[in-house]
């Protein structure tokens, strides 16, 4: 009887707890804080390396990818990316990034289009960007999608979940738009998400996999709005097993599959 | 100009509520592990309580996703706090170009760069502060001779918007411009050639 007690003690203890911590979490993006003038120099002092390197490595269309929280729990570096491209020729060229981003921690996302200043202002936890220049005809074909808004939003859902399931059509969170316009744009045919997620598969696209417990899932689930599991299929749910597009699998792949060359880094 | 809305919790009021649910959570927890009754009372007891809890958690959510939703018109984009967007008005982002062509930086942008009056470490203090229909205007005078400019900016970021006249600013030099930060924050930025090629923001889809 007591060691049923104190058994049931503890559990309401943990439960409470679990619900406790996920909470203080929670809706980290909304916080109205001001940056630091040290947080602004080093941004945009980012922004202008990644600028120059990307103009001096003669690449049109680039993944650019930012770390913007620390994800080293998960064995991940990187949390966010979107693709760079070159805008008019010469020295007055610029680079604007195309990326989704998701609304103040709530349940949907939109697409951007921003300059690299903007994406690195973002309250960065490591002040680094990771570059992969795409292949040749990769760029060609991404390039035109990137400059028309209609193109490059055609594969967008709005629904947003951070942990969206690879193979799902019910969320979609910024990388996993990211890789689906990609498909679009190599194979004219991947025109909706189900046929670009088919492409992807072809290309032996593998997702990573978080193993997350059921207090952590359902914790998450109780205070954010932009994390749901509903889409992710029960035999690997209940298993804590949780398939999600991260970039450090997006660039593992990119180069695998010869879409993309290696990884570089940017301080 | 519509009134910002800037919320800041005070700690007397986050350590309120932190208290206030491990108050309540330490009480449930304790009532729980001396009812009297059978192992499954006090489970099934323990099942509502969770129910409870979370039903809560649900609720505010939803009371907060929809004010959210409410505001969408004028919601900055994630992670990025409250930026010019949401200080100046949807209406006005949309109607001028110059304004929406410049960034969502969680600091005010300056359009107009006093140039002359901002050297590297120079402190400036504010002399008078208007508020305009996309941000506002800061009059700026140099500490050491009095030299005076104006900053015409766009949004005002979060600290920004606390900035009255008085307020002494500290001028940065970046190779893409000036921070002007007070007590270490960030409240403006005023961006060179260089800045302004950086920065840009459009928003594709709705």
């Amino acid at each position: 009887m007591s060691v049923t007690t104190s058994t049931w003690r503890r559990l309401a203890a943990v439960a409470l707890l679990a619900a406790a911590t996920t909470a203080a979490h929670a809706g980290r993006s909304c916080e109205q804080k001001a940056p630091t003038a040290r947080a602004v120099s080093r941004a945009m002092l980012l922004a202008e390396h990644t600028a120059a390197r990307l103009t001096q490595s003669g690449a049109n269309v680039v993944v650019i990818a930012r770390a913007g929280q620390n994800l080293s729990e998960y064995g991940l570096r990187y949390s966010h990316l979107g693709f760079a491209y070159r805008e008019g020729e010469g020295s007055a060229a610029v680079w604007r990034v195309v990326h989704k981003l998701n609304q103040c921690g709530t349940a949907s996302a939109s697409l951007y289009r921003q300059g690299l200043g903007e994406f690195f202002l973002d309250d960065l936890w490591e002040y680094e960007a990771a570059v992969v220049v795409l292949a040749p005809e990769t760029q060609a074909h991404l390039r035109a999608a990137l400059v028309d808004n209609a193109l490059v939003a055609r594969l967008d859902t709005p629904a947003y979940s951070m942990v969206a399931y690879p193979w799902s059509e019910r969320y979609q969170q910024s990388n996993q738009w990211a890789i689906e316009t990609l498909a679009m744009a190599e194979d004219p045919a991947a025109s909706t998400r189900e046929r670009a997620q088919a492409w992807l598969r072809l290309h032996d696209y593998q997702p990573t996999t978080l193993h997350l417990s059921a207090l952590q899932r359902l914790g998450a689930r109780i205070a954010s709005a932009n994390i749901a599991f509903d889409d992710h299929p029960n035999e690997k749910r209940f298993e804590g097993r949780i398939e999600t597009v991260t970039v450090d699998s997006v660039f593992r792949w990119l180069e695998r599959d010869g879409l993309g060359g290696p990884v570089q880094v940017i301080r | 100009m519509q009134a910002i809305l800037i919320r800041h919790d005070t700690k007397a009021w986050k350590a309120q509520v932190w208290i206030s649910f491990f108050v309540a959570t330490l009480v449930c927890a304790t009532g729980l592990g001396w009812l009297p009754g059978r192992d499954l009372d006090r489970a099934f007891m323990m099942m509502g309580y969770l129910f409870c809890v979370s039903a809560a958690f649900a609720l505010a959510k939803f009371v907060r996703d929809n004010e959210r939703r409410a505001r969408r018109a004028c919601a900055p984009i994630a992670a990025i706090a409250l930026a010019f967007a949401c200080s100046a008005s949807s209406r006005a982002q949309s109607t001028i170009s110059d304004v929406s062509a410049l960034s969502a930086l969680p600091i005010a942008v300056s359009v107009a760069a006093p140039v002359d009056v901002l050297s590297a470490g120079a402190a400036l203090t504010v002399v008078a502060v208007e508020a305009t229909s996309t941000g506002a205007v800061w009059v700026l005078a140099r500490a050491s001779d009095g030299a005076r400019a104006s900053v015409r900016l766009v949004g005002r970021g979060v600290a920004g918007a606390s900035i009255a006249a008085g307020t002494v600013v500290l001028a940065s030099a970046l190779s893409t411009g000036w921070v002007l930060s007070a007590a270490g924050q960030a409240i403006c930025f005023i961006p060179n050639e260089l800045g302004r090629s950086l920065l840009y923001n459009e928003r594709i889809t709705r």
